[in-house]
């Protein structure tokens, strides 16, 4: 018989490996051992017997749950037996990879999360934003928790909002229909659905596990925030909702939160507003001393007047900015340096900075001169002079 | 007007009077429309009060 070579007897050995349905999309038991990641993950399981070889490679590794593994702890591994030629020896190409005793429902958890995910429920542009002022609000949780209570001083608190619960229970038997029906029957009645629950087990939690709740809430046309509070990474149903909070409480504040911004994004907004306008009249004010035709000075002055008193009349109605100067206003602005340039031009005059005109006109560009007589408005009076050069 | 509509407006507003050049007539008209703006919204703010009441209440 002619000699084998060595090549050719580890090949023999990989392709049965690899033919052998036995050795194929198999779940192994074991302890993790001489885990490291090097890029690829390599690791052993052991039993009290024997050490299997295991990796996962870096193409995988993105769907394995568990990484990085720890040295001690029992796994379950889903993969196949396959070989490298290069050393004949064997190992497990793990695919899927999980806590051992999380058992049956963790895998569950697992497969759901992959189904919905390949549909698309998951995906960012199936998400509606969350409104940033709420007036009408939808709880789902059960009305006797601690969930609803701790919601509810936090809600109590802040700005008033319409709040409407729709009593469901969060755990045990029908705790998943419970739910989506609660949403079902707020759905388009209000501005935003909060559903939850305070933390628990994964078996206390499972309710948002669930398939026919997670359909319910990609379903649901009224934005959801999902706040559950968990030990395991994620829910279903915080990855299917529009937006996520780790625990009721936290969900309450985001709200509150956001609505807090907006109002204090009103009252920027109001002074804003009263100083600009003023800015508006000031500068006009400006633009008209300087038109040398009296009589068009006394008309249109007393017009921006009319106008001032109007101003201000309306500016003492504005509450925020009533009871401010407009220095104090102006401080409040950080809103931007758009806000700030009217009164920049104004404080800069203060300085001695000044106007040019010409045939009336006020000119804010070199390029716009021409040669001829100018006038030079300052803050206490006005110049006449005559342009020569012009250098752009 | 509902609240978040009279917001998006009262930014519009204020963009506008950020513009130096826009006349005088132009700028008081929207001064005017924004204390009418946040005024209705002060009013819609001062109606909305906490209430927690069950579904179907």
């Amino acid at each position: 018989m002619e000699p084998l070579t060595v090549t050719e007897v580890s090949g023999m050995v990989k392709d049965t490996l690899r033919s052998s349905p036995k050795l194929n999309d198999i779940a192994v038991r074991g302890e993790v051992t001489g885990y490291t990641d090097r890029g690829h993950h390599y690791f052993s399981l052991k039993d009290e017997n024997s050490v299997l070889k295991c990796v996962i490679w870096k193409s995988n590794a993105g769907s394995v749950d568990c990484l990085p593994l720890t040295d001690g702890t029992k796994v379950v591994a889903w993969g196949s037996i396959s070989s490298w030629g290069g050393n004949s020896s064997y190992q497990l190409d793990v695919r899927k990879c999980t806590p051992e005793g999380r058992g049956e429902l963790y895998r569950q958890y697992i497969e759901l999360k992959e189904k919905l995910f390949k549909e698309g429920l998951f995906a960012p542009e199936a998400k509606v934003p969350i409104p940033a002022y709420p007036m009408k609000l939808g709880i789902v949780t059960s009305e006797k928790g601690a969930a609803l209570q701790d919601m509810a001083k936090v809600f109590m608190a802040g700005p008033g909002m319409d709040i409407t619960v729709a009593d469901a229970r969060v755990q045990g038997e029908g705790s998943a229909d419970s739910v989506a029906a609660g949403i079902m029957a707020l759905d388009g009645k209000v501005d935003l659905i909060i559903i939850g629950r305070g933390g628990g087990s994964l078996e206390d939690l499972w309710a948002f596990n669930e398939e026919s709740l997670a359909r319910a809430v990609f379903a649901c046309g009224t934005p959801i925030i999902s706040a559950v509070g968990h030990e395991i990474d994620e829910v279903i149903t915080d990855l299917v909702a529009d937006a996520r909070a780790s625990t009721p409480t936290a969900a309450a504040e985001l709200v509150v939160k956001g609505m807090q911004r907006v109002l204090d994004e009103k009252k920027t907004l109001a002074d804003s507003i009263a100083v600009m306008a003023e800015g508006h009249v000031a500068s006009h004010r400006q633009a008209l001393d300087a038109i040398d035709m009296s009589m068009w000075r006394k008309v249109l002055a007393s017009r921006v007047d009319n106008q001032r008193t109007t101003a201000a009349g309306f500016k003492a109605e504005l509450g925020h900015a009533s009871s401010l100067h407009m220095a104090n206003s102006r401080k409040r602005l950080d809103a931007g340096d758009m806000a700030l340039r009217a009164t920049w031009i104004s404080a800069l005059r203060e300085k001695g900075m000044a106007a040019i005109y010409q045939s009336g006109a006020r000119i804010t560009e070199v390029s716009r001169l021409k040669k001829g007589g100018f006038e030079a408005v300052m803050k206490d009076g006005k110049v006449k002079g005559e342009v020569k050069d012009i250098e752009v | 007007m509902k609240f978040e509509e009279i917001m998006d407006r009262l930014r519009k507003v204020n963009e506008e009077l950020q513009v130096e050049t826009i006349p005088l007539e132009r700028a008081m008209q929207l001064y005017e429309e924004g204390v009418k703006l946040s005024k209705q919204a002060d009013e819609i703010l001062s109606k909305a009060e906490t209430r927690i009441k069950k579904l179907g209440d």
